[in-house]
This record gives structure tokens, sequence and C-alpha cells, in this order.
């Protein structure tokens, strides 16, 4: 039978070639490293560290130094955190320290304050009151408002942006969490069809992992030859997988390659193994989950080197009910920090010199307190008011300029979510990150708000 | 004379109806109680049980951990353990490692009793059904019992605890 071409499909066949030819010519390279298109952000610093700090934080007693004198009406001022800013601590009324009733105040472990090492932005706006939106600004550069707990975030977060537009692999890039309530084990990928768990962040909440549970039904792992065992094993799974993927669309996972997916074994091995040799390099004082926390993210730190890690302390929450507890906590988070950045200097050659630091509260505090009394008959402080909405920012190390302060109280410079956008700045993926339009309006790294 | 006649004939027709209306009645009731007659078209019983295609619904974590427990210790694990490793794994990004990590713990516990590695060799075709049907609650496909077959066989290093190992961790042992 002669087959009739007529106008119209000649027209249709010209139109579908031309959109095919076109899509050819501007289709994405896949790159050996995976990503789609080589990075256009330059690259100022080899590893960032971002610590989430530290779960809730009234300006009044971290960088105004204020201590009692603008909470409890007692005029003792003074620094709680001497690792971070420059600032005497305070004289009168130490609670904050070690022993009984807190009377010894930790010593700084730097010898230098990240102040003096970095840029301190002493006044930015927090984007939400709350710790699951305040986190989710920090990684996402962002709040939605219809992001709710147990809910992945909706906009793709920093470990995401950085896997797919900077090629940095799923062991490159690190959250770890100072546990697994609030939603906090969901925050490491988000849902969006564009990104998603295959471009996610690894993920611990370390205290958890290596506690008692964790001890008691992951620490007896056998660890199987890999060549003679584990070689055949993936292989029959891998059979088992490609039969029932035939016929349904499971898959999904973090994309850590079997190297790496080896390599964390191990690292899970060894720190099953410190653990119960009490060799895991904690900071001096370990008298909180957030310092245990922080022992923790420095052993990953060690072991994978990663470009991004970013860690969440909590346990000035406490300040909801006990104001005490929240200096205390407020001084150990401080510690934590100073373990951090000694260990990244002085414990780490490889990341020495070639690591930048960024701590953000994720929200502030009230500026009235609660009525519910402390053991030295201190109020508590909630988090819901404008005071709530006030935060800071320090950083330091290798592409930030050192001995700036930006801001003021009555000047407000920068938003929590521009850590997230700095992040992205220093490790080379922010114009992506803009290209993506999926940030808060008005986030813009820091550093170019200096 | 006549009239007698018709009613002689009409009273033995009712009579003959009623005995046929009996006879129909007795045959029912016995054709009732006849066992069902076995038929046989000469083809191979199968027991049926459910194809991985049924399988859209992906196991919680508990469920997994529950379920994996069971097969391989024969024995539910208790409710607080279960807990337990529900939070452990909720603190691990990567859940496939978790799974592995937790499954070769499983494997180094004394309690745990594994077919031996010469009863799978000596009838792998028994031990592959038996393996499929603890794990995917299904029997293999010709093909896989083939290919599982051949690579038991060709492989000296497969044991059954890694043969298990791989289905544990499939995907399709993740849905049910």
């Amino acid at each position: 039978m002669k087959k009739t071409f007529h106008a119209s499909n000649r027209r249709a066949f010209i139109k579908k070639a031309g959109l095919a030819a076109a899509g050819i010519s501007v289709a994405p390279y896949i790159l050996p490293s995976g990503r789609l298109f080589a990075p256009t952000g330059m690259r100022s610093s080899e590893h960032v560290v971002m610590v989430a700090f530290a779960g809730g934080v009234r300006q009044q007693e971290s960088v105004l130094q204020r201590y009692l004198d603008d909470s409890q009406g007692e005029p003792y001022p003074g620094n709680i955190m001497y690792n971070i800013f420059d600032g005497t601590p305070p004289e009168n009324k130490i609670v904050f320290g070690t022993g009984t009733g807190g009377l010894n105040p930790i010593p700084s472990i730097l010898s230098q304050t990240i102040e003096s090492q970095g840029t301190i932005f002493r006044e930015i706006s927090a984007l939400s009151a709350g710790h699951f939106g305040g986190l989710n600004s920090l990684v996402q550069g962002s709040t939605v408002t219809t992001q709710g707990l147990k809910q992945r975030p909706i906009n793709p977060t920093i470990f995401e942006y950085l896997r797919r537009h900077g090629g940095y692999s799923a062991t490159d890039v690190w959250f770890v969490g100072n546990g697994i309530g609030n939603s906090t084990p969901l925050l490491n990928h988000s849902a969006h069809a564009d990104y998603g768990a295959a471009y996610a962040g690894n993920f611990f909440a370390p205290t958890v992992t290596f506690g008692s549970s964790g001890n008691q039904f992951m620490a007896d792992a056998k660890i199987y030859h890999p060549e003679n065992e584990l070689t055949p094993m993936y292989k029959l799974k891998t059979f088992l997988d490609l039969q029932f993927q035939s016929l349904t669309t499971a898959g999904g996972g973090l994309g850590n390659t079997e190297d790496e997916k080896q390599n964390i074994k191990a690292f899970m091995k060894a720190m099953y193994a410190k653990v119960s040799d009490g060799t895991l390099d904690l900071p001096p004082v370990t008298d909180n989950g957030d310092l245990y926390t922080m022992g923790f993210a420095v052993e990953v730190l060690k072991w994978f080197k990663p470009a991004f890690m970013m860690v969440n302390l909590s346990a000035v929450d406490s300040c909801h009910s006990n104001f005490s507890n929240y200096l205390a906590a407020l001084h150990r988070a401080d510690h934590a920090v100073g373990h951090l950045w000694n260990s990244i200097q002085t414990g780490i050659p490889e990341l020495s010199g070639q690591t930048s630091i960024i701590c953000t509260p994720e929200c502030g505090r009230n500026l009235q307190p609660n009525n519910i009394l402390d053991q030295n008959e201190w109020l508590a402080f909630d988090h819901s008011d404008s005071n709530s909405l006030r935060a800071w920012t320090a950083m330091a190390g290798s592409g930030i300029p050192a001995g700036l302060s930006v801001g003021s109280e009555a000047n407000p410079v920068g938003r929590v979510s521009d850590s997230m956008m700095t992040v992205a700045d220093l490790l080379g993926v922010k114009p992506e990150v803009q290209a993506a339009g999926m940030i808060a309006p008005g986030t813009m790294s820091l550093l170019d708000q200096i | 004379m006549q009239g007698f006649k018709h009613l002689h004939m009409a009273t033995r027709m009712c009579g003959l109806r009623s005995i046929g209306m009996l006879l129909v009645v007795c045959a029912l009731a016995s054709s009732g109680c006849r066992p069902e007659p076995e038929v046989s078209f000469e083809l191979q019983g199968l027991e049926v049980t459910p194809g991985f295609a049924d399988k859209d619904r992906l196991k919680t974590n508990e469920q997994w951990v529950a379920i994996v427990h069971t097969n391989l210790f024969q024995t539910g694990m208790p409710a607080n353990d279960l807990y337990n490793v529900a939070r452990v794994f909720e603190s691990i990004g990567d859940q496939s490692i978790a799974r592995e990590v937790l499954l070769s713990n499983f494997f180094n516990q004394p309690d745990l009793t594994l077919t031996p590695t010469d009863e799978m060799l000596a009838d792998p075709d028994a031990f592959i059904d038996a393996t499929y049907l603890r794990f995917y609650t299904r029997f293999p496909t010709q093909a896989e019992r083939t290919f599982v077959r051949e690579f038991i066989l060709n492989n000296p290093g497969m044991t059954p605890e890694l043969v298990y190992m791989s289905f544990g961790l499939s995907e399709e042992y993740r849905y049910y």
C-alpha cells in the first residue's frame, strides 16, 4: 500500500525533529563526577563546618554578653561564651560551670576567639521563632509555611545543592544531629522532585547510633571478607533486585557507593570500639548530650574529611523551664565549638588551614520570661515573640575575613538563611542555588554583605 | 359405567404421577450424596503463592526488623527491643547500611541456627524454594531457580548465611 505523506505530517515531523535537535544541543552533559554541569561558582574553602547553635539562644546572654543583667534584674553582665566571643566573663553569681552549683567555669579551649579570627554578624534576623522552622531555614535557605514536623523539607537542602551541583559525594556531606526528636533525622534531604534522597547528606544522631541501643544491636556486626563474601553476596542481591525492579519502581537510597557504604560501616565499627575503650575524641568536659554529639562530629571529620558537615546542638532549649541550666548549656555549646575548631586546626592536618566554620542559632528566645522558677529563683524563657527572631552569626577560617564586626542591635544585617547561602558560596555552588530560585527572598551570602 | 371408567383412569394417572415425583426426588437426593468426582487433566499440582508484582507497600523499619527477626530466629522480637532498634535506624541516614549492619549482627548471634552449607549443596533446589518461601513468601520462577542454583554451585564461598543476607537486603524483601 502506498503511504501518503501529507503536508501536515511533514510539518509535524519537521517540528519534532527541530525540538529534538534543540533538546540535544542544550541537554546536560553527565560529568565524570555524576553532576550535570560543572559548578560555576568559585570555591574559596575546601571544607566548611556549620554549627546550628544550639536550641534557641537569646541575644542578651550570648552576643550581647549581659549574663543576668537583661534577664533576672541582677546587675551582673559578662561573657560566658569566650571561645566564640571576645569579652570578659562574669565575676559573680557563677552557675554555668562544673562542680556543685556550677561554680567552676570551663576554661577556654581556643587561644584566640572565633570573633578575633573571623567575622561576627552581631544582629541578624531569624526566619522562624521555632526550632524546626529555624533549622529548615538553615538547611534550605528558606522557610515554607506549609512545612510541618514529620515532613521532609519542601525545598532542597544545602546537602542536595552541594551534591547535585557541586559533584560532592555522599560521604562528602554530613549532618550530625543532636538526636532523633523533633524530626531532626528528616533534615538531611528534601522531598523535592528534582533533588531528594539521591543527593542527600549522610546522617548520624551519634548519641543514639552509638548509645546503648546502638551498641546492643549494631556493635557486634560481622566483618565479611570484601571479595570472598561480600562480592558474591552483593551479586546475588543485584540479581534479586533486578528481578523485582523489572516490575516495580522500588529503589532510592542516599547514593552512597559500595565503597562509601563499606567505609561508613568501618567507621561505625571503629566508633563502637572507641566508645567501648573510652578513646573517643571528646571535649575536655562531657557532661551533656551536645558535648558528646560534638565529640562524634569531630570523629566524622577525622574519618571522612568531608567538604561540608553540619552539626546540630540543642541543649540550651532547657531554658523553657530552667534558666540556670540554659546558662550552663550555652557555656557548654561554646565549649563544644571550641573543641571542634581546635580539633580542626590541631588534630586533623588535612583540614587545618583549609576549613571555615559558621555558627548560627536557628532562632532566638523571648524578651519576657515565663513564670517558671529554677533552683536559683531565676525565671525561664520560651521562644515566640519578636526577640525570638533575633540571632547572630560567627564565622572564621578559610575564605572569611578576620577581625570584622558587621551590624548591631540598631542595625541588623543578614538573616539566618544567609548561612546556608554562605556555605554554598564558600563551596562554589552559589550561582546554582540562586538560579534554582527556592531560597527566601533577600537571602544572600554573608560574604556579600561585608 | 362410563363414569366409573373415567374415575378409575384418573386415579391411576394420579398414582403414576406420585410415583414419578417420588423417583425424581430420590434421584436428586442420591445424586446430591455422591462424592465429587476427581477430575485430573494430567497437569502437575501447583501451590499458588502471591507473586512479586503484588508487593507495592513499603515495610516500615519496625515491620522489616520484626519480620527479618522472625524469619531468621523463628521467633518474634520483644516489643521493647523492636522500639529500640527502630530508634537506632532513625539515627542512621543511610537505611541500607542500618539494615546491613543489623543483619550481620544477627548472624553473629549464637542462638541463630542456619541450614548447613553441605545440606544446601546437596539439594540446592529444595534450599532455594525454602529460601524464597521464607523471605518472599512465594516460589521462585524457573529462571530464578536456575540462576540462583548455578550461582550457589559456581561460587564456592556462598553459604546459606550469605544467601540469606542477599535476600534480607534485597528490594523485594522491603515490600509486601
